[in-house]
């Protein structure tokens, strides 16, 4: 016997932004009064998803088990339609639709969680559901279609033409319009010109490249062979992290079977054109995530940046026109070709199409990564789809970016996720990593942490990076020992925005970001630090003081903890700290059963 | 010749037929999540549970990789699917789990519902 | 001229991936992926291979040592047997990496980029591991070991430490 809780029925409403345009708002009442009127509502979950890429359609309804979809649904026969379904158990063949769609297999399987109904996968269309080892399972989810129709039914400039009225934007950080940085390599006049997969990874806490190759490596291919068709070039070089051993694996074994089916090689698909890709990896430097890094690092030296124009896709690799593209830029590709530049278009914000991946991390319930369309708040993001914060904990900040990106505040939540508005509130889309903070965390801390970093990536070509970060740095340790000064933060800020207006390449001209970001949101932590030598999270170990308090019943075991043997006393009496010695590590606080020490 | 759209149309047929071949329509369909993060958290183990139960003549079940939905704080992850019914999402899965999801859900049908990704 | 070296067949075997690649157009464009080579074969880059390579490869000296010394993936002095990468990356950093990272420290006497007198252990920083859900993590020998705390820190030492007895 089955003695399941869960509701039998799931029933899953497009709430994508042309679904909702055509009544989903009326039809979702509809439902509601319907289950209602048959007394279903323990049996029945309703789910809003997201834009299930059906809208010419729509509105979709779709009903679980089963995956029932019907289109073209009105409030009028809603009713009708669920009544039929779910108590005689009969689908309304009038409104029932077949369709091979592309995320379909996606959301057969996972539709009806809350945390992937509310996002919109099109990059990450196929991760989490194939095998990313098979070719076969890519083929059979409508994988390298849209190469045979781009080798097709398209001219080279076609498919630019394409992925320019798609509105493509490269998700690697800049957000560079993909269609026009082809359509410059496409009109050098050149024998050789190269395609380049970056996957370098560089933000500290963001994983969506490695998750996208890892799940779906096919895909990327995909993409890199159509940008190849349209840009006329005859190699393409895949750049990845050298920690990413499973993501080099899996490529390797993609590769070779996209040669042996005959999708890269010679001839493609029967055709004149030819194609190769490569796999290089890193050698562990941020910076060479920066693409005129990159291609130096590809040529065999030191991974510097040199200043930019002339672009890489006029002068790329080897001085060759060369396309520059973001994994999950590539990831995109296919599906824009599959449904179209006017469906791509049709998702997203005035100036952002499409979706974005974030890697959602830090003090957030449901931590993983989430694809969302463009323009979907942060609110939503964070509480709707990740669940907010646990055991209570209240949001402080959100840091977008990594170390080029900056902190945003709760007064920022309603923020709608595109790259005017970040750029707006003086911060970058950047990579996709998302980092929820807690006011346990400290934020001059924090700061210092991806000051630190970005001074340690350094490549030390330009001076305004390599000394002024490391002047900053030496500021924020000032601050964050208890030795700040009054001036400290006038200087951090003049420092800062000297750095961004001279230094030579993003890596510089981003690494103040989150130091500014955070003095012009948090400037009370700073003073705080500064001029009270007090952190009020007690993040900064230096600032923290511990004292014995009326609680002690002198049991010694702080005594004997102690690592510096700060602390003395006698048996049941009254221990103290010698505060000259303490060298704040906790010990004696984790240790006392008694709560016989404060720590402030 | 062939166009690329025919290549491709016959490509996937045949592709389908392979996954067919390898039992695809068995009644049940097993997923085991197989990223890096996956396997960090212990994914290697509990596919070596599901590839030695079918083994021992545990039959008509077709078990396959995947990769990352992207759930990292419930991972690993298993995906139990059987069609006509709604596929159930197992998070936080390790031998032991893996071992009970084999004897309840997949051979008594039971699912256990405080394990599933809601 | 190489003396240090007493394995040639590990030079050998160094020549030969060089070589391989000789016909290739702008070969020298390849000097990372031969210093991985290298590094994978010999586990460090002393200066004699860097000049080997110098030679065989027709690359000025200065050229590779600039390459060599920039990337941080590349020992130049030697290493221990398990490489110890302790994720230093955004979510493990809030989830206190920085512990895990001292307890490596203490636990083992030595600073990052060192390596153990037993010559066992070598203590790196890593970005990213790509395993920020299971923060703070470590990653010994590409093993990827998460939700570490101190005491799962000194366990893991333990288990290799015993391991190689
Ligand atoms: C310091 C620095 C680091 C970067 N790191 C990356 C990276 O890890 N991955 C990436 O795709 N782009 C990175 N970029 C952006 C690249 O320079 C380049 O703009 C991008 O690869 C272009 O691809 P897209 O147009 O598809 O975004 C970085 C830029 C800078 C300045
Ligand atoms: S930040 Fe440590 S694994 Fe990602």
């Amino acid at each position: 016997m089955d003695h399941s809780v869960t509701p039998q029925y799931k029933i899953i409403l497009c709430w994508g932004s042309s679904c909702q345009k055509l009544s989903s708002k009326s039809i979702l009442d509809r439902i509601h009064q319907k289950i209602d009127e048959l007394k279903m509502g323990n049996n029945v979950d309703i789910i809003l998803s997201g834009c299930l890429g059906m809208c010419s359609k729509g509105p979709i309804l779709i009903i679980n088990p089963g995956y029932y979809i019907y289109g073209k649904i009105t409030p009028e026969i809603v009713g009708e339609i669920i009544e039929k379904h779910i108590n005689q158990n009969k689908a309304t063949a009038a409104y029932l639709i077949e369709e091979d769609h592309l995320f379909n297999r996606f959301y057969r399987i996972f539709g009806d969680v809350k945390f992937y109904g509310r996002q919109m996968r099109i990059a990450l269309r196929n991760c989490g559901i194939i095998d990313p080892e098979s070719i076969d399972d890519y083929l059979s989810v409508r994988g390298y279609e849209s190469l045979a129709k781009s080798l097709a039914l398209f001219t080279p400039n076609q498919v630019i033409n394409e992925i320019k009225a798609s509105g493509l934007r490269g998700r690697g950080g800049a957000g560079f319009p993909t269609g026009y940085k082809w359509e410059l390599t496409a009109q050098e006049k050149s024998s050789e010109k190269f395609i380049i997969c970056n996957a370098d990874e560089g933000d500290p806490g963001a994983f969506m490249d490695r998750n996208a190759i890892e799940s779906d490596p096919h895909t990327i291919i995909e993409g890199m062979i159509i940008g190849a068709y349209a840009v006329g070039a005859q190699n393409g070089i895949i750049y990845t992290r050298a920690e990413y051993p499973l993501a080099i694996d899996r490529l390797h074994i993609a590769i070779n079977q996209a040669k042996e089916h005959g999708f890269l090689g010679n001839n493609i698909l029967g055709t004149n054109f030819s194609f190769n890709i490569e796999i290089r990896q890193g050698a562990g430097a941020f910076i060479c995530g920066e693409e005129t890094a990159l291609i130096h690092s590809l040529e065999g030296k030191r991974g510097v940046p040199r200043t930019r124009p002339p672009y890489p896709a006029t002068k790329g690799l080897f001085n060759k026109p060369t396309v520059v593209n973001n994994v999950e830029t590539w990831a995109n590709i296919p599906v824009i070709i599959q449904e179209g530049a006017a469906w791509f278009s049709s998702i997203g914000t005035k100036n952002s199409k499409g979706t974005k991946v974030f890697a959602v991390a830090g003090s957030v319930i449901n931590t993983g990564l989430v694809e969302v369309p463009m323009g979907t708040t942060l609110k939503e993001i964070i509480f709707d789809i990740c669940g907010g914060l646990p055991d209570n904990k209240t949001l402080k900040a959100v840091q977008i970016g990594g170390p080029s990106g900056g902190c945003l505040t709760k007064d920022h939540l309603d923020i709608q996720v595109d790259y005017e508005s970040f750029a707006e509130i003086g911060t970058i889309m950047g990579s996709g990593g998302m980092i929820v903070i807690d006011n346990k965390s400290c934020m001059v801390k924090l700061a210092r942490f991806f000051l630190e970093f970005s001074q340690s990536q350094s490549c030390g070509k330009c001076t305004p990076c390599r000394e002024g970060t490391k002047r900053m740095l030496e500021i924020l340790e000032r601050i964050t020992t208890g030795n700040g000064k009054p001036e400290d933060i006038q200087k951090l800020l003049r420092l800062g925005n000297t750095i961004k207006k001279t230094a030579l390449c993003g890596l510089g001209k981003s690494a103040p970001n989150p130091v500014i970001s955070t003095i012009t949101h948090f400037r009370n932590e700073y003073e705080e630090h500064i001029n009270e030598k007090k952190c009020a999270t007690n993040d900064c170990s230096a600032l923290i003081v511990y004292e014995i308090n009326d609680a002690c019943t002198g049991c010694s075991a702080c005594i004997r903890i102690c690592p510096t043997k700060a602390i003395s006393g006698i048996k049941k009496n009254k221990h103290q700290i010698n505060q000259n010695l303490c060298i704040k590590c906790g010990d004696c606080f984790d240790i006392c059963a008694f709560k016989g020490i404060t720590r402030r | 010749m062939l166009n690329p759209l025919d290549i491709i149309k016959k490509k996937r047929a045949e592709a389908i037929n392979r996954i067919i071949g390898k039992g695809y329509f068995s009644t049940i369909r097993v997923y085991v999540g197989m990223a890096s993060c996956e396997i960090a958290a212990g994914s290697k183990e509990v596919m070596a549970v599901f590839e030695k139960a079918i083994k021992q003549g545990l039959n008509d079940v077709y078990l396959s990789q995947k990769g990352c939905s992207g759930r990292c704080n419930l991972e690993p992850t298993v995906e139990v699917v059987e069609e006509n019914k709604i596929p159930v999402k197992y998070g936080l899965v390790n031998k032991d789990r893996a071992k009970t999801i084999i004897d309840k859900h997949i051979k008594k049908g039971q699912v256990i519902e405080e394990w599933t990704i809601q | 001229m190489i003396s240090t070296i007493q394995n040639d067949a590990k030079l050998n075997s160094l020549r030969a991936y060089i070589n391989s690649h000789k016909e290739m157009t702008r070969n020298d464009s390849l000097l990372i992926r031969v210093l991985q080579k290298a590094q994978e074969i010999i586990g460090y880059l002393p200066p004699e291979i860097m000049n080997f390579i110098a030679q065989e490869m027709s690359i000025p000296r200065a050229q590779v040592w600039g390459v060599a010394t920039f990337y941080h993936y590349f020992f130049l002095k030697p290493v221990g047997k398990y490489i110890i990468s302790v994720c230093m990356g955004t979510a493990c950093y809030l989830k206190g990496a920085e512990k895990i990272l001292k307890a490596f420290k203490e636990k083992l006497n030595i600073n990052i980029g060192e390596t153990t007198d037993d010559k066992l252990f070598t203590l790196i920083e890593a970005r990213c591991l790509g395993a920020c859900g299971l923060a703070p993590a470590v990653s010994i020998n590409g093993t990827i070991y998460g939700q570490l705390d101190e005491k799962k820190a000194y366990n893991i030492i333990k288990k290799y430490i015993n391991q190689s007895k």
